[in-house]
């Protein structure tokens, strides 16, 4: 009776097309879609540059000394220069942003502008150097204004920035972000495993299906019912998980290690 | 023996009374109908014989003892055709059926014969390889039906079971069950279709309002009821006069005659040889007609009458 009702479960299940592809390619195509979309991330952090940027020397930018000395501590040379910067008038920045010498031109007037000629990771850092650099300055500003008293506590507290998260290993590895993402996708995947369960318990309900009516009008013990659903669920999705596994390890890591 | 004994089942769905005080019996052999219009109870009191439902009053025995959730002895002899089609879609003809009839018959190779029988019976076998969702709707009916007679119960109970259904599969669904009665099998049908009722129900139970209104053949049904058949004649002219003696003959309820149509209505009570009688008259009154029907009070009227609805309403 039990490889009966576990036999036909069985083969219930795994024809469930739609179940198969949330359960099984779902998770395999986005896992794909990852390994493209992310999967030189890392390599291009470590082999990170400085990003070329070209300043136009202008009046305002020479008098806004506090962005001066900004950019000169980013631009320092050492392992935490983020900055590589070109002083030069308007028109010499844009042929350099042009031939591609530098990622970005940072202009100072009224306002502190960027111009770039393409989005990308360099880019997108010089955006966010700058967006910093704004707000903290408007914060200041703003705080001084309505309470002088504070400067000194609040030039402290710019001075000595706190990270409240720390990342930490469990291994002697190091910690890698991406990676990271790959083990969520397999949470993800064991966590719609819940699906063939969701389905299972309408099939076994009376008030839920007329299957489930008729399963109940039957003869057989509702745990025996219960426990071969269970078991064939969860054998399906056991090796579901195994699948999407053996794709990260040998296909999607075979195919980084051929890079 | 009494296969079902109903007595006085109350369930409630919150301020809804579903079933009143609902008494049912149902005798070995018979196939007994459970006619009313949707939302009278039917299925209800069919879920709470099959112990599905759980019902606030009243006791339900089936072969003569309590019928409860675990009743394993009794639920081995009980078959079900759901109004909703109960089958897997991801299995084929014979692998459903085969998974059904395996709840109940543990040997394989009886197993085989059964399902064999059952596809053989509702006459699938060149369907055997298909999976539901190819078959029509006919087919998927008797697929339905193949799930729960395949075990060969002794009781078989049909909720609606040719609902949406063609007339021919209909018929042929019809006739399977006087089939499966003649086989041994008790029967107990529900339905709103009071013809597919009277066609085939040995007895027939009318419910409404979750209570039971009558119990009896549906000739004794209908000599509950004081109406008996209705004439209908052709006739190009007739005298009002005329008319107004015809509404003196004997058992007649109620004359009216159409002048657009030229139809002369005549309604009995249960007299006798009323045809005969009316005929007599019009021609003693040289009064010429046509054609002749006439019509046999239905469930319908026996239904409206004692509830002042139809059927159908």
């Amino acid at each position: 009776m039990f490889m009966h009702v576990f036999s036909y479960r069985l083969k219930c299940l795994i024809r469930d097309k739609e179940l198969v592809f949330w359960t099984l390619l779902f998770p395999i195509v986005l896992a794909t879609f990852f390994y493209f979309a992310f999967g030189h991330l890392t390599t291009e952090l470590e082999g990170f540059e400085p990003i070329k940027a070209a300043v136009v020397d202008n009046e305002a930018y020479r008098r806004n000394t506090q962005f001066r000395q900004v950019l000169e501590s980013l631009s320092r040379e050492g392992k935490n220069q983020l900055l590589d910067l070109t002083l030069a008038d308007e028109d010499e920045a844009g042929r350099l942003l042009e031939e591609g010498s530098v990622a970005g031109i940072i202009t100072v007037g009224d306002e502190i502008g960027l111009t770039v000629k393409q989005s990308g990771l360099n880019q997108s850092i010089l955006k966010s150097i700058l967006e910093e650099y704004v707000h903290t300055v408007n914060t200041v500003s703003s705080i001084i204004s309505k309470n002088p008293g504070a400067v000194w506590q609040l030039i402290g507290d710019i001075q000595d920035r706190k990270t409240y998260t720390q990342q930490i290993s469990f291994s002697d590895a190091v910690p890698d972000t991406m990676l990271g993402h790959f083990y969520a996708l397999i949470a993800m995947a064991c966590l719609y495993s819940a699906f063939w369960g969701l389905r299972n318990t309408i099939d076994v309900q009376a008030d839920q299906s007329p299957q489930g009516a008729r399963r109940s009008v039957a003869p057989t013990h509702k745990l025996y019912v219960v426990l071969s659903d269970s078991l064939a669920a969860f054998a399906i999705s056991f090796l579901e998980v195994l699948v999407l596994i053996a794709y990260l390890a040998f296909v999607l890591e075979s195919a980084s290690e051929a890079k | 023996m009494v296969m079902i004994n109903v007595q006085d089942l109350v369930k409630r769905y919150g301020d809804l009374v579903a079933l009143d005080h609902f008494n049912l019996q149902v005798p070995e052999g018979e196939i007994v109908g459970l006619l009313g219009p949707n939302g009278s109870g039917k299925t209800t009191s069919i879920n709470c014989i099959l112990a599905l439902l759980k019902y606030d009053k009243g006791t339900v025995e089936v072969f003569g003892k309590p019928m409860t959730p675990d009743a394993y002895d009794r639920k081995r002899n009980i078959g079900i055709v759901m109004q909703n089609i109960a089958v897997f879609n991801e299995l084929r003809v014979d692998e459903n059926i085969d998974y059904f009839c395996g709840l109940y018959v543990k040997d394989p190779a009886t197993r085989r014969r059964l399902v064999q029988e059952a596809i053989d019976f509702v006459g699938l076998g060149e369907f055997r390889k298909f999976y539901p969702k190819k078959l029509s709707g006919g087919l998927l009916r008797r697929l339905n039906i193949a799930c729960g007679i395949a075990h060969k119960p002794k009781l078989l109970i049909f909720d609606e079971p040719t609902v949406g259904v063609d007339p021919q599969s209909r018929n042929n669904i019809l006739e399977g069950i006087r089939e499966l009665n003649r086989q041994g099998a008790t029967v107990v049908y529900t339905s709103h279709y009071m013809e597919e009722v009277e066609q085939l129900c040995t007895r027939i139970v009318i419910m409404d309002k979750g209570k039971t209104l009558a119990d009896g053949t549906a000739e004794e049904l209908k000599a509950m009821i004081d109406r008996g058949e209705t004439i209908t004649i052709e006739i190009y002219a007739l005298d009002p006069a005329d008319l107004e003696r015809i509404r003196q003959l004997p058992h007649v309820v109620r004359a009216h005659y159409s002048e657009s149509d030229g139809r002369l209505l005549v309604s009995y009570d249960n007299g006798e040889h009323n045809l005969l009688n009316l005929l007599d008259y019009l021609k003693s009154r040289n009064t010429s007609f046509n054609r002749v029907f006439t019509a046999q009070p239905t469930l319908n009227d026996v239904f409206l009458e004692m509830t002042g609805r139809e059927l159908r309403d």
